[in-house]
C-alpha cells in the first residue's frame, strides 16, 4: 500500500533521528590504561516531553487527517512539514551504536563512535581519586544524516528530506566507582551543542523547498550501571536532559525546549 | 562504507602500540638475575635446589610469573607449594594462584580421585639433576601493575623436602624503557 507523503515525512523523521546516540554516554568512569581496549555496543532511546510532544501532537493531527482524505489547508501543510522537521532533529527515536575506545597511557583514553550515519571521536582524562574514578570527556560526532541501514534511506527519499548534517559537541563530567570485578556507578553531567543544517524538499506537498541553518543545545545528567564480570559488561544508563531549541521552518516558530529522557542498554567488553 | 573509519582507528592504534608508544604497550617481559638456594647452606648429595626466574609478564592487571626450579643436588627432592605473594612497592602484597587451567585440571583429577577413578596428587619430585616449572598468577583489579619498576615475589610458599624457604623472594626488574607511575 502507498503511504501518503505526510505519513512518510513523519515516519522518516522518527527513524533517523540520531540525538540518542550522541546524548547517550555509557562509559565506565575509570578511563582506561595504555593498550587497554574496551568494545560496546550500546541501544539508545530518545524520549522527548514536554514542548515537542506537542509539535508532534500537531503533526500527528494533520496526518490522520490527510489519510482520512481532508485536504490539506496550507497553514495545516506548513505545521506538518515544520514539525516533521523538528521531530527528526529533536523527536523520538531510537539508535544503536558501536564504540571502540582505547587507552592511550597517562590518564587519556581515545573513543570512537559510529551508529546510524554518526560518526563520533572522544577524549577523556581521567583524575584517580582514591576509591573514585572520574573524568572529563570531549566528544565531536558528525551526523551525516543518512543510515547504514538501506531501508531508512529508501524511507528518506520518499519524504524528501533531502538531507542531514549535524555537528554535535559535547563535553561531559563523570564521577564513578568500581565495586571489583562485577560492578560500576557512575554519574555524568553533560552538556551537548549540535549545529545542524537540514534541507528540506516538500515538492510533494507544493511548498517548495527550505534549508535550515540553525543550532539546539542540551544539558544534562545520567546515572548508570554496569554489571558483569571482569571482561564483559551489560550497561544501562538513564539519562535526563534539557533541551533548547528553536527552530524556524516556512515562516513557523517552533520552541522545542523542554525535557529529554533517554535511557541507555547494551553490552560492553573490555580487554 | 561505515567500516572504514573503524578499520582506521584500529589502525592507529596498532601503530602507535606497537611503534615508541611505550604507555600504549600491554606487555611487559620483567626480568630477575636472583637465584634463591634452599637450603642455603646444602652441600650434595643433599641439594641444593635452586629457585629462578624463567619469565615474568606484566600486563595491566596480571602478572604472571614462571619459576624453575633446579636440582643441584643427588638425591630426589619433594617440592610442596602454597601461596605465593607479589609484594608491591608500595607495601600492597598480592596472592596468587595457580593459572586457572591448572587449577581446573587439579579440581578435575582430585573429583576423580574422590569417585575412585584416580590416585591422589602427590608432591611433585625433582630428580637429581632435573628441573620442575611452576606458574603462579597474580591480579589486581585497581593498579596498573606494569608502572612499578620493581616487584617483589616471595617464594615462602616453596617447601624443600619439607624446609620451607622463609623470608626469601625474587625482585623482579622492569625494563628499562618501560614507563613509570601509576599516572601513565
Amino acid at each position: 500500500m502507498m503511504r501518503s507523503p505526510s505519513s512518510c515525512i513523519w515516519l522518516a523523521s522518527l527513524l533517523v533521528a540520531g540525538c540518542a546516540i550522541n546524548l547517550s554516554e555509557s562509559r565506565t568512569p575509570r578511563v582506561l590504561r595504555g593498550g587497554e581496549m574496551q568494545i560496546s555496543s550500546i541501544n539508545s532511546v530518545v524520549v522527548p516531553v514536554g514542548s515537542v510532544n506537542t509539535a508532534i501532537g500537531a503533526g500527528k493531527t494533520v496526518v490522520r487527517n490527510i489519510d482520512q482524505g481532508t485536504s490539506p489547508t496550507d497553514e495545516d501543510k506548513r505545521q506538518l512539514v515544520g514539525s516533521a522537521v523538528a521531530i527528526g532533529l529533536t523527536g523520538p527515536g531510537y539508535g544503536n551504536h558501536l564504540e571502540f575506545a582505547l587507552g592511550l597511557g597517562y590518564r587519556l583514553d581515545t573513543a570512537l563512535r559510529i551508529g546510524n550515519g554518526i560518526y563520533a571521536l572522544a577524549l577523556r582524562r581521567g583524575f584517580d581519586l582514591g576509591w573514585w574514578d572520574s573524568n572529563i570527556g570531549l566528544r565531536v560526532g558528525y551526523n551525516t544524516g543518512e543510515s547504514v541501514v538501506s531501508y531508512l534511506d529508501s524511507i528518506n527519499s520518499y519524504a524528501q528530506i533531502t538531507e542531514t548534517k549535524r555537528i554535535d559537541t559535547s563535553l561531559s563530567g563523570q564521577i564513578g566507582r568500581e565495586f571489583g570485578e562485577w560492578g560500576r556507578v557512575w554519574a555524568v553531567a553533560k552538556g551537548m551543542y549540535s549545529r545542524y543544517w537540514v534541507d528540506v524538499e516538500t515538492r510533494l506537498l507544493g511548498l517548495g523547498s527550505e534549508k535550515i541553518n540553525d543550532h539546539l543545545f542540551y544539558y544534562g545528567g545520567a546515572l548508570g550501571a554496569a554489571f558483569g564480570f571482569r571482561y564483559v559488561y551489560f550497561v544501562m544508563e538513564l539519562g535526563v536532559y534539557l533541551l533548547n531549541c528553536k527552530v524556524s521552518t516556512f515562516g513557523n516558530s517552533y520552541d522545542l525546549s523542554g525535557i529529554t529522557i533517554t535511557p541507555s542498554w547494551g553490552f560492553m567488553g573490555t580487554f | 562504507m561505515f567500516y572504514k573509519p573503524i578499520v582506521a582507528y584500529l589502525a592507529v592504534g596498532l601503530v602507535l602500540g606497537s611503534v615508541g608508544c611505550a604507555a600504549m604497550v600491554r606487555t611487559w617481559q620483567f626480568s630477575s638475575s636472583d637465584v634463591v638456594v634452599v637450603p642455603s647452606n646444602a652441600v650434595p648429595p643433599e641439594g641444593p635446589v635452586e629457585i629462578r626466574l624463567s619469565s615474568a609478564k606484566v600486563k595491566q592487571k596480571t602478572v604472571h610469573v614462571e619459576l624453575v626450579l633446579a636440582n643441584r643436588g643427588g638425591r630426589p627432592a619433594r617440592i610442596d607449594a602454597k601461596e605465593f605473594s607479589l609484594r608491591l612497592p608500595d607495601g600492597t602484597t598480592l596472592t596468587g594462584a595457580a593459572p586457572a587451567l591448572d587449577q581446573a585440571v587439579k579440581a578435575g583429577k582430585y573429583l576423580l580421585s574422590v569417585v575412585g577413578l584416580g590416585s591422589k596428587a602427590e608432591p611433585p619430585q625433582i630428580a637429581p639433576g632435573g628441573t620442575l616449572e611452576i606458574e603462579v598468577d597474580f591480579r589486581d583489579n585497581r593498579r596498573d601493575l606494569r608502572r612499578y619498576p620493581t616487584l617483589e615475589l616471595g617464594v615462602d610458599a616453596i617447601s624443600i623436602n619439607g624446609q620451607p624457604c622463609t623470608n626469601r623472594h625474587i625482585t623482579l626488574a622492569a625494563p628499562a624503557r618501560a614507563p613509570m607511575g601509576q599516572d601513565i
